[in-house]
């Protein structure tokens, strides 16, 4: 039986932030909020790497929508997170959460 | 005063250096945040960032496939060993006395056929390793790749013919020691790495038309 996968640390804040968005979840919201999230500037190309290896995995699917003038008549490319992916963030949440526990205190003395 | 012209430059490098299908989302939602006020000096670090990101992407997918099927190329001196069983000795030899055309066609079956086997073989292994390129695989795109594989076979064994490089004539000998079998190993390399390439691109093709019909 196939096990359940697991998320790197920047998919994970991807595929939360994408859930956070719902509906306008593109490249421009999905990029600011990551940086004000991570209090530092993200690079956009990074954003859809990561995208496009959780889109790989069956954890979000995409569709394109409009295209803005601003955007020089180029299509925004809109992220959604599948139930696959929903599984997959709570089987890393519960794995982190039992690790997380085992964390000592700075300064306190490790069993 | 923003430049224009240095946008257009670095939109043009974005869209064609990166070989992504998001091309045209990211240089979009680039172009939407230089709208809004983000310096030319922001759009650059950033259409240069994503297109070494892209490259990166793009090597990694292209690693594995050239990795395994140097690898793989290798073998082929044993592939041959096992092959020299005295059924495939006596058939070879019955089939060379035989007259024209046969015997001619025996050039082509001694060498093309154990090679094109071969190359067939560590395809499916690799196939078989990698299951999301094994999942959703035709027949037909199965055949378009092993196609592939063996025009790529065909092809290189003519342009080598000329430099007296013979895929019939596998030596028993230390294979990295001679530069004949070297140049062997890099011609079923290319064809094993053309056959898996052509499947990876439909595998890719099909997974983006999947969400594209989903979306």
């Amino acid at each position: 039986m196939k096990g359940p996968s697991y998320l790197g640390e920047f998919e994970l804040m991807v595929l939360l932030t994408i859930i956070h968005l719902g509906e306008d979840a593109y490249g421009v919201p999905l990029s600011r909020e990551l940086a004000i999230r991570r209090g530092r500037d993200v690079s956009v190309g990074s954003v859809y790497a990561a995208l496009d290896r959780l889109e790989a995995k069956g954890f979000v699917a995409s569709y394109l929508g409009e295209s803005t003038p601003e955007r020089g008549g180029r299509a925004k490319r809109y992220f959604r997170v599948t139930q696959q992916g929903l599984r997959s963030a709570h089987a890393t949440r519960n794995v982190l959460s039992k690790l997380w526990k085992t964390l000592p205190s700075p300064g306190e003395e490790r069993a | 005063m923003k430049s224009i012209q240095s946008i257009a430059v670095a939109t043009w490098m974005l869209e064609h250096l990166t070989f992504g299908s998001d091309h045209e989302a990211l240089s979009g939602d680039l172009l939407e945040e230089f709208q809004r006020g983000r310096s030319t000096a922001w759009y650059w670090r950033q259409a240069l960032s994503a297109i070494g990101v892209g490259l990166l992407r793009k090597s990694a997918t292209y690693a594995l496939p050239l990795l395994f099927a140097t690898a793989w190329s290798t073998l082929y001196p044993a592939w041959r060993a096992i092959g020299r069983v005295p059924l495939t000795q006596s058939i070879y030899e019955r089939w060379a006395s035989l007259d024209w055309p046969f015997s001619t066609s025996l050039t082509i079956v001694n060498g093309i056929v154990p090679a094109a086997t071969f190359i067939w073989l560590g395809f499916f292994i690799y196939l078989m390793s990698r299951r999301e390129m094994a999942h959703g695989m035709t027949g037909l795109r199965l055949l378009g790749s092993l196609s592939i594989a063996l025009n790529v076979l065909l092809v290189t064994t003519i342009a080598l013919g000329y430099s007296g490089i013979d895929v019939r004539y596998v030596p028993r000998e230390n294979f990295f020691a001679n530069p004949h079998l070297v140049a062997i190993s890099i011609q079923l390399a290319l064809s094993l790495f053309s056959a898996i390439i052509c499947a990876a691109l439909q595998a890719r093709r099909q997974h983006h038309g999947a969400d594209s019909l989903a979306g």
